[in-house]
């Protein structure tokens, strides 16, 4: 259904484009890989929509543009393949930006120029072109609206901002997280959320003291539904997509939701990045140049709404499904400072580790 | 007369054996080192090239072939047909262009241009333009490409010859074919294009995969240039490119031969007869395989370890194992691992004997049951255990409630603790122990244990005194086995201990694979310390075995008596039923439940909650298919590898007294012991082309990565069932005249065949839903069903992945089911 869909997709960009489209992109040629922990089902869209708009460009992984893995086993495979000088990819649709910036730093990026950045994306970008945002997620919690008039009578109000999430005492035990250590976007939740500016270290001290879950992958959905915990700091896209795909079989659900915190909630965007020429595959800059154009273009980012992120797409007024505005996400966005999280990443996770996962 | 005859030819034949051998063994040696002579000799020219990546070599070769062609065969003929005026001008016009062009690719390379043309005759400015226009040229779009591959030869040979009057007079009218790409251009840009065109259609564009290759292997732009130069030239012989093309592989191979060559000489060293048997080079072969491809990736990443600025340093050592985080890791796995393999062997060794020695009723059921919780992945049966046991709303706990009439707190289990980890890894690895053990009391002679009846010794003490001291090779390979999976495992702490703060040394080694290029170094480090506990483990069990002989079976053996359980049976068959209910239909129940489930919060008999659309959507995939269809070949593949290699080596070890025997299994043990994340970035690292080999994103480098990963799990079996068999009956083979390979047929083979099936079976089935390497290691082709099932479990739903994982049992259930029919019950678990 999803190919399907995704062939439609890019019939109709095709058909929209007057046939034009085919002719420009046509001369982007060679091979190219892109690493990518989006969503299966997106990759398989985006897929079938840039073998029709680069149809002479080959796929390089057996047949894919793509390469796909969850972001901590792109992350490793791409250190270790830093071991031998070489990726095995020519782009990347990985991580967020803290990530991005150690690449930079490493000089295993290309800068791409692209025009007006500033005015197309409503996202932050580097401004050297060695990376710009192409998805973004969302950091929030969610909770179980058919069990919260059972926590309320054990005495368990269901959080509606970060803060009380890490520091009401009565949801001590029924609280639950990824690990900042292995997820990316975890990661980047808790450098803001710790950021001077915000919390600091006092909502570290707070999951301690709430002992909160650490879980790997998004098991912690299944324990919202069991009611295992009360609530839980997840990316909306996971909750978004649980709900969308009930729906999509004629079985609604109605026992996740998502909660937009009052204080605030952390936009993740997740970036694009062109490998350089000396540690890439295929270097074929060219080629990368041309899709990461495509990426930030309305097409492809209408197809980053279907995988349940919001578009970096300045002016893009669609948003995920069941999703809230964009706009207005960004004006309670509480921000990442990315330098910082980058620069800063050893202290963090050892707060993260010292404070909230030692007994 | 005849016979007499023979026999002199036959002694002969033996009198010049040590002189063949030694001979031949010398020449393996010397071919070896002429071997490396010649890949360091390539990597010296390689090495002083400034390019990139041997492979250069290879395209500069082929594309030196092509461009002399193409000279020789069309752009010669076309230049020489000029008149002299026009011939001077494309001449002086590709001269031009060609200083430009080198310029471009680096300062001062207009004079290098310059002074290769001041040495060189007419055609050399054409061939180092060709070849430099091949790799930099003005881009050509593809339809004009296209226009100009639909020509006929007539019109081609047209173009071209107005592409050249083009290029000697500017006020020449285009031909049609190049309108589009030089209508709108004037001055050297119009020159350049219209020369690239002409390049074009003289057939250029057949060379694109070199032309990759090349840039692949040359990527800067300064030596590139040397690159053209070599293709102008047509400098690189085929010898010469297959020399440095392969030079990091023929060093390999070189050290290989030669490696061999010196291990073989130790071998017949110590057989003093200098004839070189078959068996050794079989044993040479697996030697070879394990330092290839466990031992250079695992030293690889310890070396780095130890070397972490390039200079030796302990400094990674002294930070992670003092730091408080990883020794409480390192102390929860020790405890975790040991009181799993405790448990494990504790449980495993009597339900062996109930089911394989007693009457117990249904003892064929529960046999077959008790190896079912190894046939799904650890971390599916974490989950089924996480819904039952966790404190808040676990249904055991929840159960537990309602009978003590407890109130609502968390409580009374906590799967989140050190002790809820560990039932979770007993119940996933006592199969190991219970395999291993159940299999070789089988084949136990029991006439040990009948004196010991008719002596007056009760069943009970029988069975402690003699089937107890008997079985322990395969009491503690099993119990290895149960350790060094429990204390490398990850996907249960993961599941289990993370959410509890129960860290171990697996946990920790994800956390840091994560945090950047110099925290592999950190992961490798503690990834030691769970090499150094397997390595260990395996002294202390050779040291126990070491002083005992184990032989239970030794010529006469029938069918092991079976022992009356009496009065006994009937409550020894209901504890066992207990157990299987707690530790088997409990569990599996839950993850069958869940897999019908729309709303995993509620119950399957709930409203509107019952589906069978997760079954149907998972296996109604195509790409559930051909993940299946992958899984199957490469654990196939593995199984079959690592039984092979199981069986040389338990001979190699059991049979033979050559000195370092104990090598390969050491190395064995090692890979076992190592985290799978680790094996996978060691393959990375090492099997991506740097060392000579390469066979990243292959379904080779997943095989490879599961037989180091499991080989241990079929020759511990294999190498227990051995040390049980007495070598008497192979001597009794050989005396009658058989064959080594025959006797191996015909006498010990079958008789350790069960513990061959039991291996192969403990090697396919952690390779058939293997993840942590896979995830690393897979292509798009070589997806598995273990990742697919995976993907499902995080990012689809959990009830499909329940379904997957039911589905899993019953494909692997099935298996076993119709190799034990279709082998008369020689050929399961």
């Amino acid at each position: 259904m999803k190919k399907l869909l995704a062939l439609a997709l890019a019939l109709i960009m095709v058909l929209a484009m007057g046939g034009t489209a085919l002719a420009v992109n046509e001369d982007v040629e060679g091979e190219l890989v892109i690493y990518s922990s989006m969503y299966q089902f997106v990759i398989d869209m985006m897929d079938e929509a840039l073998k029709a708009e680069f149809p002479n460009l080959v796929p390089g992984n057996d047949g894919s543009f793509f390469f796909y893995g969850g972001t901590s086993s792109l992350i490793t495979k791409i250190y270790g393949e830093m071991e031998t000088g070489t990726l095995g990819c020519d782009m990347m649709l990985v991580a967020e930006p803290a990530f991005s910036l150690e690449l930079k730093d490493a000089g295993y990026l290309q800068p791409i120029e692209i025009e007006n950045p500033g005015e197309l994306l409503r996202f932050p970008y580097d401004e050297e072109g060695y990376w710009y945002p192409v998805r973004v997620c969302n950091m929030v919690l969610a909770y179980n609206p058919e069990m919260e008039a059972d926590w309320e009578a054990k005495g368990v109000k269901i959080p509606h901002t970060f803060k009380e999430f890490a520091e009401d005492p009565a949801l001590k035990g029924y609280i639950s997280m990824g690990n900042p250590l292995t997820s990316g976007t975890t990661y980047a939740a808790v450098a803001s959320l710790t950021q001077d500016d915000h919390y600091g270290k006092d909502f570290l001290k707070g999951l301690a003291a709430n002992e909160v879950m650490i879980e790997s992958g998004s098991t912690a959905i299944g324990k919202l539904q069991t009611g295992e915990c009360a609530a839980i700091m997840i990316l909306e896209e996971s909750i978004l997509k649980v709900l969308k795909e009930a729906a999509d079989k004629g079985e609604p659900i109605t026992n996740l939701k998502c909660i937009y915190p009052d204080d605030g909630v952390v936009l993740i965007p997740s970036t694009v990045m062109t490998v350089a020429e000396d540690h890439s595959k295929n270097v074929n800059i060219e080629a990368c140049e041309a899709v990461e154009k495509w990426l930030l273009s309305e097409p492809a980012q209408k197809l980053i709404l279907e995988g349940y992120m919001h578009s970096v797409f300045a002016g893009m007024k669609e948003i995920p499904y069941e999703s809230v505005d964009t706009d207005s996400l960004i004006e309670k966005d509480l921000g990442v400072d990315w330098e910082n999280a980058f620069r800063n990443r050893e202290a963090i996770n050892t707060a993260w580790t010292e404070i909230v996962t030692t007994k | 007369m005849k016979n007499a005859v023979a026999m002199q030819q036959s002694i002969g034949r033996r009198d010049r054996a040590p002189v063949v051998s030694k001979l031949i063994l010398a020449l393996v040696f010397v071919l070896g080192l002429v071997v490396i002579y010649m890949g360091y000799t390539g990597m010296r020219e390689y090495g002083a090239s400034g390019f990139s990546a041997e492979s250069a070599y290879s395209a500069i070769h082929a594309l030196g072939g092509d461009t002399a062609a193409a000279w020789q065969k069309k752009l010669q003929p076309q230049l020489d047909a000029l008149s002299a005026d026009r011939r001077a001008a494309v001449d002086q016009a590709a001269a031009e262009l060609l200083t430009a062009a080198w310029e471009n690719q680096k300062a001062g390379g207009a004079a290098d241009a310059q002074a290769m043309l001041d040495a060189g005759d007419g055609e050399t400015a054409w061939k180092l333009l060709y070849a430099t226009y091949l790799v930099n040229g003005p881009k050509v779009s593809t339809a004009i490409k296209k226009e100009l591959a639909a020509l006929s030869g007539s019109e081609l040979a047209e173009t071209r010859v107005g592409l050249l009057n083009c290029i000697a007079d500017e006020s020449a009218a285009l031909p049609k074919a190049a309108e589009a790409a030089a209508g709108g251009l004037t001055g050297s840009e119009r020159t350049a294009m219209l020369t690239q065109l002409l390049f074009v259609a003289n057939g250029s564009a057949e060379a694109t995969d070199q032309v990759n290759v090349l840039k692949k292997g040359v990527r800067d732009k300064a030596a590139q240039l040397d690159a053209f130069r070599m293709i102008a030239g047509n400098e690189v012989s085929w010898v010469f490119q297959l020399v440095v093309s392969n030079s990091r592989t023929a060093i390999l191979v070189g050290i290989i031969l030669a490696l061999d060559a010196l291990l073989l000489t130790l071998l017949m060293m110590g057989d003093k007869t200098w004839i070189i048997d078959f068996k050794w080079i079989i044993i040479l072969l697996i030697v070879d395989f394990l330092l290839l491809f466990q031992l250079m990736p695992l030293i690889y990443m310890v070396i780095k370890a130890f070397f972490p600025e390039s200079s030796f340093s302990l400094e990674t050592f002294k930070r992670l194992y003092t730091y408080p985080l990883n020794l409480d890791a390192l102390k929860n796995t020790l405890i975790a691992a040991f009181a799993t393999m405790i448990l494990g062997t504790l449980l495993a060794f009597p339900l062996a004997w109930l089911v394989g020695r007693t009457n117990l009723y249904g003892k064929k059921f529960f046999r077959a049951l008790f190896v079912l919780t190894y046939m799904v992945p650890p971390y599916v049966g974490a989950m089924a255990w996480l819904r039952l046991l966790n404190p808040n709303v676990g249904t055991i706990n929840q159960w537990l409630r309602a009978l003590l009439g407890l109130s609502d707190a968390p409580g009374p289990l906590n799967v989140y603790t050190l002790p809820g980890m560990i039932w979770v890894l007993t119940s996933f690895y006592y199969p190991y122990a219970f395999i291993t053990i159940s299999r070789a009391m089988e084949k136990m002679d029991p006439s040990l244990e009948e004196a010991s009846r008719i002596s007056g010794g009760s069943p009970l003490k029988t069975l402690f005194t003699v089937t107890l001291p008997m079985m322990m090779p395969s009491l503690i390979s099993g119990a290895l086995l149960v350790f060094v999976s429990a204390a490398s495992c990850y996907g249960i702490p993961s599941i289990i201990g993370s959410p509890g703060r129960v860290h171990t040394v697996t946990t920790r080694i994800v956390e840091y694979v994560s945090l950047g290029q110099q925290a592999l170094n950190d992961a490798t480090g503690m990834a030691v310390f769970l090499m150094v506990m397997a390595v260990i483990i395996l002294f202390i069990s050779d040291v126990v075995l070491a002083k005992r002989q184990y032989i239970t079976v030794s010529g006469k053996s029938v069918r092991p008596a079976i022992v009356d359980l009496r009065a006994w049976r009937v409550p020894l068959t209901v504890i066992v039923g207990i157990f299987a209910v707690i530790m088997i239909f409990i569990p599996f129940a839950t993850i069958f439940a869940t897999s019908f489930k729309i709303d995993i919060g509620k119950t399957m008999f709930a409203e509107n909650n019952f589906t069978l659309i997760n079954w149907t959507t998972v296996f109604g995939r195509t790409e559930t298919m051909n993940c299946l269809k992958n899984s199957l070949v490469y654990a196939s593949v593995t199984a079959t590898v690592g039984i092979v290699i199981a069986c040389t080596m338990s001979y190699l070890l059991q049979r033979t007294r050559i000195r370092g025997r104990k090598i390969p299994d050491f190395l064995i043990t090692l890979g076992s012991g190592t985290p799978s994340v680790v094996i996978a970035l060691g393959l990375i690292m090492t099997m991506k082309g740097n060392f000579g080999i390469n066979i990243y994103n292959t379904a080779y480098i997943m095989i490879i990565a599961y037989t180091i990963k499991y080989l241990m799990m079929g020759m511990r079996t294999v190498v227990s069932a051995m040390s049980q068999i007495h070598v008497s009956l192979e001597e009794c083979s050989q005396v009658s005249g058989a064959s080594w390979l025959r006797t191996m047929f015909k006498i010990t083979g079958p008789l350790i065949f069960p513990s061959i099936a039991a291996g192969w079976f403990l090697i396919f089935i952690p390779s058939f839903y293997e993840l942590s390497m896979t995830t690393l290691l897979y292509s798009s082709t070589t997806k598995t069903i273990g990742f697919q099932l995976y993907e499902y479990w995080t990012f689809t739903s959990q009830p499909m992945s329940c379904a997957m994982a039911f589905g899993i049992l019953l494909i692997v259930v099935f298996l076993n089911f119709v190799l034990n029919r279709l082998t008369k019950g020689e050929f399961s678990i």
